[in-house]
């Protein structure tokens, strides 16, 4: 049994790190989605928190 | 001349002979020929146009030279001669900036080669053995770069999780709140290719520029590279821009919501005040290479040396690699579960 699940979960984990590497490596060309580098000034003018209400739940620990 | 990366001064190719852009400048002022046989012009007559092309004649032979239209230099075929075609960058077609190449053709040779070799793990053997450079050229690359005032305001439901036991019982105490966030942030020359030829992925890549080292346009920076005037215009590329603009924005109010362990957009406004576009030549090299009949294009940031394209893996390395990996892992978690059941 405990072989079994070795060798599923070995192949998964190898064929996921594989498709991992080979992207990193092979084909590191993406299309840039974000421009954070080019703020050249940024300023919060409200950074409101209200508090609503709260509730508590609780159960039984196993 | 041709403008040397190294010294950023004009050299002379025939008698290395070296000088300054202004002193070049001064000497053509005084000797205007110089400035001509460096450019040329259009001739009038209508009838030698060809769809999509243009002809052009070189001041200093007189040979004619068909190019398309949006090429900016060349090189006559007939005496050698580096032009620039004066009408695609002066009056409206100007660029407001270029920044010039810092790395010579010999450096973008070893930065491949150098690429080639970090990437040996899955490469074909074939295709390092027969390896060889089809074409390498230094482009100037039209460039838009936007800059934007935006105003971004949400308002979002947020939740922080508090746990604890007593005794057996577990308590959780969920508190709500209602967040609003308001900010001004200013964008600054986001740059956007404007050439369609240019595969926008890979101009993406070779981000960052210095842009420290820009400078104001000058023809002279031209020389002995080639450079095309822009064929996709400011609002035809703005669409890109102003989704790296939303998103960012997007981002920023995001990270002022990390304390809270859940949260929900009620409303999220982001207002963008564009500015005109700067037009600025960015530099790059690309490098091209066969292999099996398909075509690999590789870039180089001609300013930071920052080197991407897109390499053919060996299915056969894959797998063995896939193989090895897979194998250490069933190794290691037998081990450990192993362990574990025995306890």
């Amino acid at each position: 049994m405990t072989l079994i699940f070795s060798i599923i979960l070995g192949i998964v984990i190898g064929v996921m790190i594989t498709k991992y590497t080979v992207n990193q490596m092979m084909k590191p060309v993406h299309s840039e989605t974000e421009a954070t580098e080019y703020v050249a000034n940024s300023e919060f003018t409200v950074q409101d928190d209200v508090f609503v209400n709260k509730s508590v739940s609780k159960r039984r620990a196993d | 001349m041709e403008f040397n990366p190294k010294t950023q001064n004009l050299k002379c190719p025939f008698c290395d002979t070296e000088m300054g852009l202004e002193e070049y400048k001064k000497q053509a002022g005084t000797d205007a020929s110089a400035d001509e046989k460096s450019s040329a012009k259009q001739p009038a007559n209508p009838d030698e146009e060809i769809e999509g092309y243009n002809i052009y004649s070189c001041e200093s032979c007189g040979g004619e030279i068909i190019a398309e239209e949006i090429t900016g230099t060349a090189t006559c075929p007939f005496c050698g001669n580096n032009i620039v075609v004066k009408e695609k960058f002066t009056g409206k077609n100007r660029p407001d900036y270029v920044l010039p190449f810092k790395f010579t053709q010999k450096e973008a040779k070893t930065k491949y080669k150098e690429y080639i070799r970090s990437k040996l793990k899955f490469l074909p053997n074939a295709f390092i053995d027969e390896n060889h450079i089809d074409q390498i050229r230094g482009l100037y690359i039209p460039f838009w770069l936007y800059s934007a005032d935006v105003t971004g305001e949400g308002s979002y439901k947020g939740d922080k999780i508090k746990t604890w036991k007593e005794g057996n019982v577990e308590f959780t105490e969920t508190s709500h709140f209602d967040v609003t966030r308001k900010g001004n942030f200013s964008f600054s020359n986001i740059p956007v290719d404007a050439s369609k030829e240019m595969p926008d992925d890979i101009m993406d890549t070779l981000e960052p520029f210095d842009l420290s080292e820009i400078k104001e346009f000058d023809m002279m920076y031209l020389a002995g590279f080639i450079a095309n005037k822009y064929d996709v215009s400011d609002e035809e590329a703005y669409p890109r821009a102003e989704k790296r603009i939303t998103n960012s924005t997007h981002a920023m109010l995001s990270d002022t919501l990390s304390s809270y362990n859940s949260t929900n957009t009620v409303f999220e406004n982001i207002d963008i005040d564009k500015k005109k576009p700067d037009y600025a030549l960015f530099p790059i090299w690309f490098l091209n290479t066969t292999w099996n009949g398909t075509q690999y294009l590789f870039a180089m940031n001609g300013q930071t040396g920052e080197f991407v394209g897109n390499l053919p893996c060996d299915k056969n390395k894959v797998t063995r690699y896939g193989v090895i990996v897979s194998l250490i892992s069933i190794v290691l978690i037998y081990i450990v579960t192993s362990i574990f059941v025995g306890m």
